[in-house]
């Protein structure tokens, strides 16, 4: 569903300011998987993201949608794609609702599918209670829930979320990532950025460390760990990404 | 491609979004709708009682003297509207008797009179006390009225007819009716107010509509849908526009409307004969829409594009000053009585739209000026908004690096765009408080003098800030070797400086000439010109060039783009000279300068060339008679041919130069 191939994304390029944020980054997300991006903040994981979700073209390498690719069909990528992250926002002025829809709008979703969607959406995230208030006025969960429901109402085959549970509550958190898993279930294809170890351990089937850009390893939760030789995912963590900046040195 | 409809989804969405902001929909269209009623009538309503109850007011008059002018003290009792009172001759005793104005009558009036000779009284009134202004006009006319019936008693007495001291009678005409006496009077306040509204019509919805969602992070999930850049820009710009026109029509239907009421006031208060009519002519109706849509457009584009690079609704403001700087003198500039809608004027933008709406409201407006004044608005929001897509497809514009923070090699041991700035504001105040002051005291004939004051206030502030914060000099003030190529390279930069200087000069002075007087004064300082060369010429290069190609060139050029460190350190040089007349030519230099360094690799070269140029001039006005021929050249019929020509071959010489000191670099590194 998702395939990277060797990308590389470089901020301000030919400018004396220039970045290198994202270096040779490849891995594949298979149809009712989440499969989950971790790093540590500015490791590059929401320049890796934004790249996938075409919010920012590669200045090299590519990535395939569904088989289409971002570079040279963006449209067509987004289309198959619901993108949210723990940046992405909603209009406060506006409800859920009028939110939803204009979405739809955008994804050229016809008007009644919209509302047959739109209705199912409240129901499976429990949003009724809310859906008429102007989103300035909710929680920062409700508000994530009306993201993930604004992400879903083009009902796309593969969600790219970048650190979705960023901010929320214990409560909030477990309610978007049982929604997440529900998804994957149903044959989603999740690709899913976090630097909390143990949303990786709950809801991820397989996973790619990335740090500085770079990534250090891609595997099942279960081959990351025995590769590091190490029994907790955290520890994993630290120990492979330790080993790749002794290398580096 | 660009689909309508997907820019149309955005704008519902985003027109959706502002309406529902009470702020803004409230100061943008509902409170003018009160604010000119209440405002404006309130005021003419004021006044009204005011003038009436000056009227009915008896002002208290003090004379003292009065048993001197018996008969003139009777006229001034006779005038309802004054009472007299009479005291002993001292001006502080005036307000202590009550009075509002004083009269000194000498004791020699009456004699003075019967000789047939002028006597002289003396009326003493507070200019600051609207009261004491009053009375003294009130009494000023009573006297003239005494004084007229002298007169008149003077040329019976000696059998001579009162036409004789009047040969000449003026009767004044007036054509104008009431409707255009106000709108001579409202249309240049009319012009100026609606292109302001316009301006801030458009500002406030476009911080809103881009640097707004970049505050709130909402622009990544409208990048997300499936719309091109354009589209989304497109839908943000017709939201923008939309509110700029909403705006202005709905302050300039309440201004109308406020200004009909008036009118009925005025003319119920003067019985219905008033001599002005503040009524908005319908002529303004009429040239409002072809007036109004290309400014907006223009607006919207430019706010668009400026409020896409701050991150805040907070730092959009900010950027947004500058744009105020802009617009207001240009608008400010059509309220000039004697400025009109000619075809050079068409093509300024902003002032050609505010002398379309001046000109068309006192019915002056001509066909071809009015014309290419819409077409090149309509050209420049073209423009604008192509910039406005540029920008807002930028990712760095529209995302802060990740790792924007870390300083990259080549900035290391300089001071930051933003420093830069910063010091180069204060060197320019302090040059402005006491540089002018001093320069002026002194004049140009003391070198040692000019030189402390460019050390101290024009490159003085950048070197505590170089020596404080540890930067490093070799990169602040890189000097280079001149070898022989580079000598070549400078021969050929000074004559392109030289020629481009001077077309540049004589382009702006097709707009904007210094006035005459102020030639004169500076070209009658005898000073000598072995002073004046160390004065304007050796000691600017030196000091300037540090500033501008050192400190702030470098600081720009080392985390910029070249073409917008040349083009901002040029304008920075140009503004930092405080001379409206010499703004392109300097500019013009600043950026040759600037080239001059990038290519050369040091500031020497650009001191050499900076040093000519200056020098050159010098030597030209000293010289100004033997090379009279070189000036009519340049105001004769073929002054046109004679300035393209100048400007290409200043082209091509620097072009050469580029080339020479392209070759002399590699060849030193």
């Amino acid at each position: 569903m998702i395939e990277c191939r060797n990308l590389r994304k470089v901020y301000l390029a030919g400018t004396p300011r220039e970045v290198v944020a994202v270096q040779d980054v490849s891995f594949t997300v298979e149809a009712g998987e989440v499969f989950g991006l971790l790093g540590a903040n500015g490791a590059g994981k929401t320049s890796t993201l934004r790249t996938v979700a075409t919010i920012l073209a590669p200045t090299s390498g590519d990535c395939f949608i569904d088989g289409i690719s971002v570079t040279e069909n963006g449209e067509a990528a987004r289309r198959k794609m619901g993108y949210l992250s723990g940046e992405t926002r909603l209009y406060e002025r506006l409800t859920p609702r009028e939110i939803i829809n204009y979405f739809g709008e955008f994804f050229d979703v016809p008007p009644d599918v919209i509302d047959r969607r739109r209705e199912r959406l409240f129901d499976y995230l429990d949003m009724r209670e809310y859906c008429d208030t102007p989103c300035g006025e909710l929680s920062t969960g409700r508000k994530q829930m009306v993201s993930v429901a604004r992400a879903l109402i083009h009902d796309p085959p593969v969600l790219i979320l970048d650190e979705p549970t960023v901010g929320l509550d214990v409560f909030a958190a477990r309610r978007v990532l049982e929604a997440i898993a529900g998804l994957a279930a149903e044959g989603k294809a999740v690709l899913f950025s976090t630097h909390i170890m143990s949303e990786v351990e709950k809801i991820c089937r397989r996973a790619a460390i990335i740090h500085r850009g770079e990534v250090v390893i891609v595997g099942t939760v279960r081959e990351i760990m025995a590769k590091s030789g190490c029994d907790r995912f955290e520890d994993a963590f630290f120990a492979l990404v330790e080993a790749r900046d002794v290398s580096r040195a | 491609m660009f689909r309508g409809h997907r820019a149309w989804a955005v704008a519902r969405k985003e027109i959706r979004d502002i309406l529902r902001d009470r702020r803004t929909v409230f100061m943008a269209i509902v409170f003018p709708l009160i604010l000119y009623p209440l405002l404006i009538i309130g005021l003419v309503q004021g006044t009204l009682t005011q003038e009436s109850r000056a009227r009915a007011t008896k002002r208290i008059v003090a004379i003292s003297g009065g048993e001197n002018a018996p008969g003139l003290v009777k006229e001034i009792e006779a005038n309802e509207a004054l009472k007299v009172v009479s005291f002993n001759g001292k001006v502080a005793n005036i307000p202590k008797v009550g009075a509002a104005v004083g009269l000194v009558i000498p004791k020699d009036f009456r004699e003075t009179i019967e000789a047939g000779e002028t006597a002289e009284v003396t009326l003493v009134y507070d200019s600051a006390d609207q009261a004491s202004q009053d009375a003294a006009g009130k009494l000023s006319e009573t006297v003239l009225t005494f004084a007229r019936g002298v007169l008149s008693m003077r040329l019976a007495y000696n059998g001579i007819e009162a036409e004789y001291i009047n040969p000449v009678d003026i009767d004044r005409r007036d054509i104008a009716t009431p409707r255009k006496r106000g709108a001579f009077r409202l249309g240049k306040m009319l012009a100026f107010l609606l292109v302001i509204l316009c301006l801030t019509g458009a500002l406030y919805p476009a911080l809103d509509a881009i640097s707004g969602e970049k505050e709130r992070g909402t622009l990544e999930t409208l990048l997300s849908i499936p719309a091109t850049r354009l589209e989304i820009l497109g839908g943000k710009y017709a939201a923008v526009f939309s509110m700029s026109v909403a705006s202005v029509v709905s302050n300039f239907l309440s201004l109308s409307a406020t200004m009909f009421m008036v009118n009925c006031l005025m003319k119920s208060a003067s019985g219905g004969k008033s001599p002005i009519d503040f009524s908005v002519p319908m002529t303004a109706f009429i040239i409002f829409v072809p007036a109004l849509l290309p400014l907006a457009a223009l607006f919207s584009a430019v706010s668009l594009a400026v409020a896409a690079f701050a991150r805040s609704v907070r730092e959009g403001q900010y950027y947004l000053a500058p744009l105020y700087a802009v617009v207001l003198p240009l608008t400010a500039l059509a309220i000039l009585p004697e400025m009109r809608l000619t075809y050079p004027a068409a093509l300024v933008p902003v002032l050609s739209m505010a002398l379309f709406l001046k000109d068309g409201l006192l019915e002056t407006l001509s066909t071809g000026p009015a014309l290419v004044a819409v077409a090149s608005t309509c050209v420049y929001a073209a423009l604008a908004l192509k910039w406005a897509a540029g920008v807002f497809s930028r990712e760095e514009v529209l995302f802060a690096s990740p790792l924007s923070d870390t300083v990259p090699p080549a900035a290391v041991g300089l001071a930051k765009p933003s420093h830069a700035l910063f010091v180069w504001a204060v060197s320019v105040i302090l040059f402005f408080f006491f540089g002018l002051t001093l320069t002026k005291k002194y004049g140009l004939g003391r070198p040692l003098v000019i030189l402390m004051i460019y050390a101290g206030f024009v490159i003085g502030p950048a070197l505590v800030y170089a020596a404080r914060r540890r930067l490093d000099w070799r990169k602040v003030f890189p000097f280079e070797r001149i070898g022989p190529r580079r000598a070549v390279s400078i021969a050929l930069f000074v004559p392109a400086a030289i020629l481009l200087g001077m077309a540049a000069h004589a382009l702006q002075s097709s707009f904007l000439a210094p006035p005459p007087e102020m030639m004169k004064a500076v070209a009658g300082q005898k000073v000598s010109l072995y002073a004046l060369v160390l004065s304007i010429a050796l000691v600017p290069a030196v000091c300037e060039e540090l500033m501008y190609r050192g400190f702030i060139h470098q600081s720009f050029a080392a985390r910029w783009r070249p073409i917008r460190a040349v083009v901002a350190s040029a304008a920075l040089f140009s503004i930092a000279h405080l001379n409206i007349y010499q703004l392109l030519p300097l500019f013009v230099l600043g950026v040759l300068l600037a080239l001059v360094v990038r290519f050369s690799g040091g500031l020497l070269a650009a001191m050499i060339v900076h040093f000519c140029n200056n020098a050159f001039a010098v030597v030209m006005e000293a010289y100004k008679a033997k090379i009279a021929f070189l000036t009519k050249a340049l105001d004769g019929p073929w002054a046109v041919v004679v300035v393209i020509s100048m400007a290409v071959a200043g082209l091509a010489l620097a072009a050469a130069a580029v080339r020479v000191a392209r070759g002399a670099r590699r060849e030193s590194d």
